[in-house]
């Protein structure tokens, strides 16, 4: 009942299409900034999970192979001075080297209920777990384990599935069903051998590799190894810092070495769509500047026009408490209505954003960014917060014999 | 509740103060008693009003409501005064144009609520308005938007409002400017039964002494 009449008194001075105006603008304002983080959010977090979108921060470096080696002559190993040179570049973040196995690998697997057996030399090589695009969750091996966890390269499974079986009239496999596999691992070196059981972990898209776990790399290379020295990398993945991998290929290309030429063209495609990301927010929030600092003069506008009612309801002994209270309650409404119906917006966007972004082969999160969310909110409610502080004083200094008359 | 001038100057009047005059002096007006302010135009007579009400505070000297210094008063401690000690009828009125006549009237039980005091409040239902509008003859725009009225209605209107409180002083800036002899006479009547009921004080002021009401202290400034 109270605010019945402040409202019937004090909304009458308003004139709705400028109100109307004012919410809308501090609404688009708003919009933009928060669709613009919550977009460049998704893309931080596809671009984080999934290296298509963007191409990779990591970069595998070898030498490259020439006749010389072919007949033994060359050497495409990495020396302890290049791995320190790799180390201390300033625009890689930190490099690991991969171990390959210095011992004999077989792998085998009997069909049930046929004597046919599927029997292969295997290769595998370790590297730093940071470095995996995937984290299995039983990707570790201690000394003892029987079972070695194994990751693959997509690329295999893929020519499997769409060259291989087909061509053999074999039946396609999924990851899960190649998960479920147990086979037969059988170890043999200069110092002994043994056997093992193998199972695939998971599959990389980063690394064209078979993985195992480096404690069981170094535990095998050392018990059955046929070599006493470290063995020599071949290979080196290495971590750019954000943007800075054109200068990395500027010092592979120097150094004679070689990568993958398609991750660098994409890694540079990211870096290019980051920075117009990065424009269209700082655009953003200039628009979000000027709309909010409109909607600031608009509020002290419509003070300015109630002036004559505020004034009179003080002066027949309005608490200013009440009148401040009112003023802040309208605001927090407006503030409520520009927050939920922006939420709903970019939700609904994002969905919309989503289902063009899974057509084309990604996966984008499917909830709002909980930092763009609270940000967003946080922003708004400082907003109020200054709004409220503001109708305070001028309506505190209403309250107060006036000295200026 | 006495109100004190103590050596009171209001700074635009400053350099036109004439001796005899309540400001730049001590002046005491009593709760209870009843004065009539008469002065020609410029005079301070407003400017009076403006200090009372609180809606001015510039002067040199001090003023005193029951001893305390009106310069202390934060703005609770003002619409409190306003709305329960000190009932103004403000000469350009002051009143909401968009509001009925009975909305500006029930505007002050709302008023009243919101200082959650249930003691002593001179609230009056809406018969009772009703009937004091009637004694004013403006009972048949009760429900008139008040900006449709006449400036002489709208005094009527005003002096409802004011009296539509409890008040320990009831202060009037030229109430009856507008109104004939007869309605100056009803209103005034009602004006001091009312005061006399809450043994409150009057101040009115007039233009010129065209009529110096029985019973009330002249002063002059």
């Amino acid at each position: 009942m109270k605010n019945n009449i402040l409202s019937s008194i004090l909304i009458k001075t308003q004139k709705p299409n400028q109100l109307i105006g004012a919410i809308v603008g501090c609404f688009l304002g708003f919009f933009l900034i928060f669709i613009a983080a919550q977009l460049f959010a998704d893309f931080k977090t596809m671009a984080n999970s999934q290296e298509q979108v963007i191409g990779s921060q990591f970069l595998v470096i070898n030498k490259p192979v020439s006749m010389l080696n072919s007949f033994k002559l060359g050497n495409s190993t990495f020396s302890s001075g290049e791995v320190e040179k790799l180390k201390s570049h300033p625009s890689i973040k930190r490099i690991s080297e991969f171990t390959a196995n210095q011992f004999e690998a077989v792998a085998s697997m009997s069909l049930p209920n046929s004597s046919a057996q599927f029997r292969t030399e295997l290769f595998m090589e370790s590297v730093g777990n940071d470095f995996l695009d995937i984290q299995p969750d039983d990707w570790n091996w201690q000394e003892g384990n029987e079972m070695i966890p194994m990751i693959l390269p997509t690329d295999f499974i893929n020519l499997y599935n769409f060259n291989f079986a087909p061509g053999r009239g074999l039946p396609q496999l999924s990851k899960a069903t190649i998960q479920l596999a147990v086979f037969d691992i059988d170890i043999r070196g200069a110092k002994g051998s043994s056997h093992f059981q193998g199972r695939i972990a998971g599959f990389s898209n980063r690394i064209s590799s078979v993985l195992v776990p480096k404690s069981f790399m170094d535990f095998a290379n050392s018990h059955y190894g046929n070599n006493q020295t470290k063995p020599a990398s071949y290979r080196i993945i290495v971590e750019a810092k954000q943007q800075e991998l054109p200068e990395i290929q500027q010092f592979i290309e120097e150094e004679g070495y070689e990568t993958n030429e398609e991750l660098l063209k994409n890694g540079k495609f990211g870096s290019l769509l980051q920075a117009i990301l990065g424009i269209l927010a700082i655009l953003g929030i200039i628009v979000m500047f000027v709309s909010v600092s409109s909607f600031i003069l608009y509020v002290q506008l419509a003070i300015t026009r109630s002036k004559y009612e505020t004034e009179t309801l003080l002066r027949q002994g309005y608490p200013h408490k009440k009148i401040i209270q009112w003023y802040s309650k309208q605001l927090a409404l407006i503030f409520i209505l520009i927050a939920v119906v922006n939420l709903a917006l970019v939700f609904w966007i994002k969905t919309l954003t989503n289902s063009y972004i899974e057509n084309l082969g990604f996966e984008a999160p499917d909830h709002l960014n909980v930092f763009v969310l609270l940000g967003g909110l946080l922003l708004i409610a400082m907003l109020w917060i200054f709004q409220t502080l503001n109708v305070r004083r001028q309506v505190f200094s209403m309250a107060l014999p006036s000295s200026k008359k | 509740m006495d109100i004190e001038f103590n050596g009171i100057t209001p700074l635009p009047l400053a350099e036109f103060v004439s001796e005899n005059s309540i400001w730049n002096s001590t002046f005491k007006f009593t709760q209870g008693k009843k004065y009539q302010i008469v002065a020609p135009s410029g005079k301070g007579k407003s400017t009076l009003v403006g200090l009372i009400a609180g809606t001015r505070g510039d002067f040199e000297g001090n003023l005193l409501f029951e001893g305390q210094n009106t310069r202390q008063f934060n703005p609770m401690r003002w619409s409190q005064w306003r709305a329960q000690e000190c009932s103004i009828v403000f000469q350009d009125l002051q009143l909401f144009p968009k509001l009925t006549v009975l909305q500006n009237l029930l505007l002050m039980n709302e008023i009243q609520n919101t200082h959650n005091n249930n003691n002593s409040v001179n609230i009056q239902t809406k018969e009772t308005l009703l009937d004091w509008s009637k004694q004013l003859g403006i009972d048949s725009k009760i429900d008139v938007l008040v900006g449709n009225l006449s400036f002489g209605q709208m005094q009527r209107v005003a002096i409802l409002r004011a009296l539509n409180r409890p008040f320990k002083w009831i202060v009037l800036d030229e109430p009856f400017s507008h109104l004939d002899a007869e309605n100056s006479k009803i209103a005034l009547n009602l004006i001091q039964n009312i005061a006399a009921q809450q043994n409150a004080g009057i101040i009115v002021t007039a233009l010129d002494n065209r009529f110096s009401i029985d019973g009330f202290t002249p002063v002059t400034i």
